[in-house]
């Protein structure tokens, strides 16, 4: 009998059950002993789950701004979309303080050539990655008209074809930068400068481009 | 002999038996720590996914002092649009579907607060009150907290530096109101939580990070006038 007991005891020590040993004065706990180490496992854990929401938040671009555009906006073929206004604002946080025109360019069959004018002040060039960060950007300057000329190219090690230059074609006197950038979107941005400017901005706005080299 | 007879009636005993008793309880203990481990693991796994999950979507949503700068009632993504920004900062700016100019190109500030700390609300009446920008380009928009414009009749959405009616030293005051006012203003209509959005381009020529430091020392401040 008594060694039946002792085994019983021996059973629920292993189970962490603290019963105690008959005869002995420790008292029975029906509930077991909480481990507190484990307690300093749990901010390492939480750590870890954040660092995986934050990657995985990082690579989802299902609600970025080129996947907002990409119905909207024809491959590499410059666009001008209407005034920015409550029933015309395809982004969130777009502001009606310019007119924008904007082109989604692919430069994987082949590079992309971008121009446009930027006049004067607040007027920007700006080429974009489908998470949203800035490739290339280019702001106008007061009484200082640029005319900006950019290549879009994939960043792989391909054969693009050659140089004007080396075609013999005549190379105009702007300079023709060459951006790496593979997908995203270029927005070509005119600031709103009043009414009695509103035309002229809109026909310069009008000359952006943006046309895909045939390859 | 003896012991067997002794046996035989403790096990007819049943549950008077001290040994059936012990049994008992010994079952309601394995059961008692089975469960204990069930919810204590449940509520580990809990507290794990909720802290984790519950920080990163702040940290991308709201921003930390890891990504974003405040000045005043003004906060700035420091990185946004840039390729070299934190996490926290691309994922925002991937999550959040808004495409901006880069802040290596840009100042862009949000507001959501007065400069006391009071949420920007459509029910009260605002001052803003902007020094001189000198030679660069800038603009303020107010958007709803969705981020959308606040429609009106006036049609009125945004002021920049060529639109907005500015004093001869170049300082603005701008107001933020349900009800028409003379000059600079912006109506809020009915629209609840609002956030005002402030541009400053960077000269084509860049800025260095000191003349930065002193451009963001002049954000205008957001005064609060009346509720209603």
């Amino acid at each position: 009998m008594a060694m039946t007991a002792e085994i019983g005891t021996a059973d629920v020590a292993t189970t962490d059950v603290r019963a105690a040993a008959p005869g002995t004065a420790e008292p029975q706990k029906l509930w077991p002993a909480f481990e507190w180490r484990y307690v300093l496992l749990l901010p390492v854990a939480a750590a870890i789950v954040h660092l995986i929401a934050t990657f995985a938040a990082m690579s989802d671009t299902r609600n970025s701004a080129y996947q907002r555009l990409s119905a909207l906006l024809p491959l590499n073929t410059m666009k001008m979309l209407p005034p920015v206004t409550p029933s015309q604002q395809n982004l969130p946080f777009l502001s009606p303080d310019a007119r924008y025109a904007m082109c989604r360019y692919s430069s994987a069959k082949g590079p992309v050539d971008v121009r446009a004018i930027l006049p004067d002040l607040g007027w920007t060039l700006g080429v974009y990655s489908t998470d949203g960060t800035t490739a290339y950007f280019a702001a106008g300057a007061t009484a200082h008209p640029a005319t900006i000329a950019v290549t879009l190219l994939p960043g792989d090690d391909r054969f693009l074809g050659l140089s004007p230059q080396a075609l013999g074609k005549p190379v105009g006197n702007i300079p023709q930068l060459t951006v790496t950038a593979r997908e995203g979107i270029v927005v070509v941005r005119a600031p709103d400068r009043g009414a009695s400017m509103r035309q002229v901005d809109e026909a310069i706005l009008a000359k952006a481009a943006c046309v895909a080299q045939p390859f | 002999m003896a012991s067997l007879e002794t046996e035989s009636l403790e096990l007819k005993g049943g549950d008077l038996d001290p040994r059936g008793t012990n049994r008992w309880k010994t079952a309601a203990r394995e059961v008692a720590a089975l469960l204990a481990r069930l919810i204590g693991s449940a509520l580990a796994v809990a507290f794990v996914l909720t802290a984790g999950l519950w920080s990163s979507r702040t940290m991308i949503n709201r921003g930390s002092e890891i990504s974003v700068s405040t000045y005043g009632s003004w906060k700035q993504w420091r990185y946004e649009g840039r390729r070299d920004a934190d996490p926290y900062t691309r994922a925002h700016l991937s999550n959040s579907g808004v495409l901006r100019i880069s802040s290596d190109s840009a100042g862009i500030f949000d507001a959501s607060i007065d400069s006391l700390g009071a949420r920007l609300h459509s029910s009260c009446d605002y001052v803003i009150e902007g020094s001189s920008m000198g030679s660069l380009w800038w603009s303020i928009s107010v958007f709803d907290s969705s981020g959308d414009l606040i429609a009106n009749d006036a049609n009125r959405y945004t002021f920049t530096s060529d639109t907005a009616a500015l004093n001869p030293d170049g300082s603005f005051i701008i107001t933020l109101g349900r009800d028409a006012r003379p000059g600079n203003w912006l109506p809020t209509s009915a629209a609840g939580r609002l956030i005002l959005n402030f541009t400053i381009l960077d000269p084509s020529t860049g800025l260095s990070d000191a003349a930065r430091i002193e451009r963001n020392k002049l954000l205008p401040v957001i005064r609060r006038e009346a509720c209603s």
